[in-house]
């Protein structure tokens, strides 16, 4: 049996991080507000099919690059590598207006699939109504040719070339490449992590899961709840836009066949259960787990094959359901069950009750 | 038979004309016109399906009428909904508590707060933006707790509240809302007779301290009656009596209402 190399780590290390934005931004909208969200992998394919669509398209015609993008797309998207690797200050401005335009293409479309709350839809209604827009999403991509090619998919420029030139010696340019992803997406994780953990311990985290306990009653209050559905939506599927355009950059091209409902929509909702509903630190846990038992199982598939009696390939789905089930029948609240989170802390008020005895 | 001399207006906080709700056959509010006057501490009984939370929901937007009109405070309210009549200070409690159950008391307090630029998405996540409100509210909302006696159960989760306590952190929330008037839905139903007194006698001191006018619909008669100053009797979806509370409950249609033929729901 072989022990995993640090491509191995690399590459999980990218994986968790990304899955990490989704989960984070998942649970704000399923763990604090209680929508049941089975759309998420059209947030991410907003993302990652704009980055296979726009980018390339965008740069071709910024130098001047003639032909149709499509049916020359490896020599085009070849020859803006070149002009990336030349030019980090252009490769940096790419990436970081795709993710902003990732982020945007996300959030129209959580506004968008959100909307039949208006129509008076109800939450569980709600959740079955994205599940069918997000394969609907996917069906368009897959088939309707001009957008990436369906099946045949694109290949998308390539931002973080450029390092190449900065490596130091004996180390291999897709090293470089890879630390490239890593870095870009710790930075989009630790805006995301930031934002979530913050909102969870302020008065809007107070409002999320009041709506989530008894919307009827928040209205009585005088919020408008289907205003703060929308906007809780919009926001985290912005969010998860952003993992989607760093996984198309990471992997260098976008096939239809990605963003899958089972990967990116399934298996994000199972690792939120598992570290815990409306629980960020859980969340992180839950993700980290699964996704290094997803990686694990990836790699050792080969060597399980003399040993298991069925193909090591449904091996994954396997392990992780029954990972799933053994955690709804002994954790149902997941590994880091939902605790009070306050806008001000214990020691705060405390503070302010003496000050007013 | 009013609560209110006719004509006085300025003493009149809350007023049907009637007022009609129609669910198919059965007319569940019929024509009910009533003053309520402000500052006053009244009851709304009746037997069962008498038609007064009904009555209730329309007021406070949570049913849409067939006919008739509301004021509230000079203002005409037919058919605004429930977060419109919450805004402008009618506020309701519900038959069973409505406590958020993953919160703590005092975030349940809190959330009656509802110009709080903490609960903005983008102003959220920087403390900067709220801490100040937010600190600001927390005071205004222990000197709540505290009139509803719940200040040492701050940190508990609403979810782990007795029955009793739940209904008073239900009447704190409408008052950390700043509610000129709050319409009670049985406030002392299946609590213990001593927690009743208690519940009572504190939604009589808010009267008193806060000068918020208090409208609670109840059975328990024999406790409520102590503590009221005004009653209406409903019953077939009427009012039937209103007066002084020794009057009214000695009134010969309110005695009908319970042990005769007259309004049984058939």
């Amino acid at each position: 049996m072989t022990l995993p190399g640090i491509d191995f780590f690399l590459v999980l290390i990218i994986y968790i991080i990304i899955f990490l934005i989704i989960t984070l931004s998942y649970n704000l909208v399923y763990g604090y507000t209680g929508v049941p969200d089975f759309g998420r992998a059209m947030a991410a394919g907003a993302g990652g099919f704009l980055c296979g669509y726009l980018p390339g398209r965008l740069m071709a015609y910024l130098l001047g690059i003639k032909g149709d993008y499509l049916e020359n797309v490896l020599l085009i998207i070849g020859r803006i590598n070149v002009a990336l690797e030349n030019d980090p200050l252009m490769s940096i401005g790419l990436l970081v207006l795709t993710l902003i335009l990732g982020a945007a293409a996300g959030g129209v479309l959580g506004l968008i699939a959100s909307l039949p709350l208006f129509r008076g839809i109800r939450l569980f209604y709600l959740g079955v109504t994205l599940l069918a827009i997000q394969i609907s999403f996917n069906t368009i991509v897959y088939h309707w040719e001009p957008i990436i090619r369906g099946e045949f998919g694109v290949s998308v420029p390539d931002p973080f070339r450029w390092l190449c030139h900065y490596r130091p010696p004996n180390v291999a340019p897709s090293f470089m490449r890879l630390i490239g992803v890593i870095v870009t997406s710790g930075i989009v994780l630790t805006i995301v992590a930031y934002y979530c953990i913050s909102v969870s311990r302020s008065p809007l985290g107070r409002l999320l899961k009041a709506v989530r306990d008894d919307e009827r009653s928040v209205e009585a209050l005088g919020r408008d709840v289907r205003r703060i559905y929308v906007k809780v939506m919009a926001v985290s599927y912005a969010l998860t836009g952003m993992a989607g355009v760093l996984f198309a950059y990471y992997q260098g091209y976008v096939i239809g066949l990605n963003f899958d409902k089972v990967a990116w929509t399934f298996w994000p909702i199972a690792m939120v259960i598992l570290g815990g509903l409306a629980n960020n630190k859980g969340t992180v846990i839950g993700t980290i787990v699964f996704i290094t038992l997803k990686r694990l199982i990836i790699f050792y598939k080969s060597d399980l094959r003399f040993v298991l009696p069925f193909d090591p390939v449904w091996l994954q789905g396997i392990l992780l359901g029954i990972l799933l089930m053994i955690t709804l029948i002994y954790r149902p609240r997941g590994l880091f069950p939902e605790a009070p989170e306050m806008p001000l802390s214990r020691e705060e008020i405390e503070k302010l009750r003496k000050k007013m005895k | 038979m009013n609560g209110v001399a006719e004509g006085n207006m300025d003493d009149v906080i809350l007023e049907t004309k009637n007022l009609t709700k129609r669910f198919g056959e059965l007319i569940a509010v019929d024509n009910v016109s009533v003053k309520v006057k402000r500052g006053s501490f009244s009851v709304l009984f009746g037997p069962n399906g008498a038609g007064k939370t009904t009555w209730v929901n329309i007021i406070t937007g949570y049913l849409k009428k067939d006919g008739g009109k509301v004021w509230f405070d000079g203002m005409d309210i037919s058919g605004l909904s429930a977060a419109e009549t919450y805004k402008l200070g009618l506020a309701r409690s519900f038959q069973i508590p409505r406590i958020f159950p993953r919160l703590t008391v005092l975030e349940n307090i809190l959330m009656a707060e509802n110009s709080d630029p903490g609960e903005s998405f983008l102003k959220a996540p920087v403390r900067f933006f709220w801490k100040k409100i937010e600190e600001e509210t927390v005071e205004r909302a222990f000197k709540i707790l505290k009139i509803v006696g719940l200040e040492d159960h701050w940190d508990m989760l609403g979810g782990e509240l007795s029955g009793g306590d739940a209904k008073l952190l239900d009447v704190g929330k409408a008052l950390m809302s700043g509610a000129k008037m709050l319409l009670i839905d049985e406030p002392i139903a299946g609590v213990s007779p001593s927690l009743a007194h208690m519940i009572l006698q504190r939604l009589r001191g808010i009267r008193e301290t806060q000068g918020v006018t208090v409208l609670i619909i109840e059975h328990r008669l024999d406790i409520a009656l102590k503590y009221v100053d005004y009653a209406y009797a409903m019953a077939g979806g009427r009012i039937i009596a209103e007066g002084e509370p020794d009057e009214v409950i000695k009134a010969p249609e309110v005695v009908e209402s319970y042990i005769g033929e007259k309004y049984r729901i058939r």
